[in-house]
């Protein structure tokens, strides 16, 4: 099974690239069904089943960015917005963090390590309660305060995790050198290893963006106005603009499709150029917001 | 204390401490203010509130039905996803570490669903399985099969959603890929001259050599699986539609803080249940892990 590709014998070659190619199509299914779909009529989406639609036209992708309650570009923009804080916030202190932790040597540094890496085990709805009290008694309910503000304080203990597992691979030597030349410990942080940092950084930009596209929790609870909805919410509420009869009976799937397909873009644009480390990212930390 | 300690402490601070402010507030204070209200019958109509012992507890417990069904449903969600995820994940990680052509466009598209989100997920998934205008029953009407309600029914709902959430399966499939190609070749090319069965390669070579990964994609699908909320709530329409038989205990708990009434007392309560549940789960599968893993170390 492991040997050179040209001593694996053909029969061996032929299940696997069967195996190989069912399990795609299977997976591919439910999306094709999607894409196709989303150039049908309504008439067409709404009946029986049919695979290819009677003619391809890009209508309800016109329709979509005309529809009254549905601001493509609006939900865009906000989760933009969102995730351009959380980032900010989170590069920012959690590499200060990292760097205090692999720089200096203190007592009980370990220890402040692991108690703060513990905190991962934590289900978020432990937190969330008191949060949402103090932040509603604070006047930021509707509001992306509540969404961004943790994130400035350095308490994403993963990224911590991370950017120090980062930083130890940096040879010490290069520290060294700048203190001799009486660099200041903000100037070695800021002039060399932030500028070393960059494919750790790349790392937390991929999975903020993804978490922060993802996430649906925070702006459910926090976020009421239609015009600070994510694209999250943004979605997820298109089938109540029809409210044609009784739930889950009739949808105009050619409309939603076309929408949730338009959703995917940023998405999978982010994969498509940074396809490896995208992969990589994600295997590293197993989760997905 | 030296100069340079007292140096590095001051440093160590001037770069750490923002976490370490970050940590208090954001982690201290709300889990010892959840364990307080978890004691109090406070809510967001009632401002005034008072302690009421473990009453929050008890009403769980002992009365509370749909907190026993919430529970019910997430250990039957979570079991059959963690299980067939991983069955899944392993497979086509196996698939993916042969030397073939083109197996990088394969590895693309098994990872591909994990990066739809969950909100584009659900619409997927329901239109796929919409009892009248979906494929699944079409297809299945086309064999002479009369289609079934799907998530509509509240008899099948909950397989539905279970069959929703394995599409993606791409991060522990890339776990164990990476370990599997880790395993030196030489072992199986040594048992190939031996005429060893591959089920017996798997089990004697593989496994063992990536049985701490294992573990680790066990204990991470388990929590996952436990804590899943998007799909439920979205699939469910917020209220573990139909008839409350998606309904899993992050919905119902959802439901209890952050909406109406908005009891937040009660649902203290319940999110410290559900974090000793936890809790429980990793260990067992901690002690379950060393019956398993082979510590090569």
């Amino acid at each position: 099974m492991k040997t050179e590709m040209n001593k694996k014998p053909l029969a061996v070659k032929i299940f696997l690239y069967v195996a190989l190619i069912s399990l795609s199509l299977t997976l591919l299914l439910p999306l094709a069904s999607l894409v196709l779909t989303s150039f049908k009529t309504f008439d067409e989406s709404v009946g029986v089943y049919r695979w290819i639609p009677n003619q391809f036209n890009f209508n309800n992708y016109r329709d979509v960015f005309a529809l009254e309650g549905f601001n493509y570009w609006g939900y865009l923009r906000n989760t933009l917005t969102i995730f351009v804080l959380k980032a900010i916030g989170t590069v920012l202190t959690c590499t200060l963090t990292a760097y205090g932790l692999v720089r200096f040597n203190v007592k009980y540094r370990n220890l402040i390590f692991t108690v703060l890496l513990s905190v991962i085990l934590l289900p978020g709805e432990l937190l969330a309660i008191p949060m949402y009290q103090l932040y509603l008694s604070v006047g930021w309910f509707d509001t992306y305060y509540p969404l961004f503000t943790a994130c400035f304080f350095g308490t994403d203990v993963f990224m911590i995790f991370m950017f120090r597992q980062f930083f130890m691979s940096i040879p010490k030597e290069l520290f060294e050198a700048a203190e001799t030349d009486g660099a200041s410990e903000f100037k070695i942080y800021s002039r060399i290893l932030l500028p070393l940092s960059r494919p750790a950084i790349m790392t937390c930009l991929i999975l903020y963006f993804t978490g922060t596209y993802n996430d649906l929790y925070g702006p459910l609870i926090y976020i009421s106005s239609h015009d600070k909805w994510t694209m999250a919410q943004g979605i997820k509420s298109i089938e109540d603009i029809f409210n044609l009869g009784p739930r889950d009976y009739i949808v105009p799937w050619n409309l939603v499709s076309a929408a949730t397909l338009l959703s995917l873009i940023p998405v999978l644009l982010v994969f498509g150029f940074a396809q490896k480390q995208f992969m990589d990212s994600m295997a590293r930390t197993g989760i997905k917001g | 204390m030296s100069v340079k300690n007292r140096k590095d402490t001051r440093n160590f601070f001037a770069f750490a401490g923002i976490s370490i402010v970050g940590f208090l507030a954001f982690y201290i204070y709300p889990i010892v203010r959840t364990i307080y209200l978890s004691f109090t019958n406070t809510s967001i109509m009632d401002p005034i509130h008072s302690m009421i012992g473990w009453k929050n507890f008890e009403r769980a417990i002992k009365y509370d039905d749909v907190f026993h069904l919430a529970l019910k449903n997430t250990f039957k969600y979570a079991i059959f996803v963690a299980a067939l995820k991983l069955l899944l994940a392993l497979l086509a990680a196996i698939l993916l570490n042969n030397n073939l052509k083109g197996i990088g466009v394969f590895r693309t598209i098994f990872f591909l669903p994990f990066i739809i989100p969950t909100f584009a997920v659900s619409y997927v998934f329901r239109f796929f399985f919409h009892p009248a205008n979906g494929l699944v029953n079409e297809t299945l009407g086309k064999v002479g099969i009369t289609g079934i309600g799907w998530y509509a029914d509240s008899k099948t709902a909950m397989a539905t959603l279970v069959i929703s959430s394995l599409w993606g399966f791409g991060v522990p499939m890339l776990i164990f890929l990476a370990a599997l190609q880790q395993v030196p070749k030489e072992l199986y090319e040594v048992a190939n001259l031996d005429g060893a069965s591959r089920w017996l390669q798997f089990r004697v070579i593989t496994f063992p050599a990536i049985s701490a990964v294992f573990l680790f994609n066990v204990i991470l699908s388990t929590v996952d699986s436990l804590k899943s909320f998007d799909l439920a709530f979205l699939m469910g329409h917020g209220e573990g539609y139909p008839a409350n038989s998606t309904l899993l205990y992050s919905v119902y708990l959802f439901n209890q803080a952050f909406k109406n009434p908005w009891n937040l007392g009660y649902a203290s309560a319940l999110a410290l249940i559900f974090f000793a549940i936890l809790l429980v789960l990793t260990g067992i599968n901690f002690k379950l892990g060393k019956l398993y893993v082979k510590n090569e170390n």
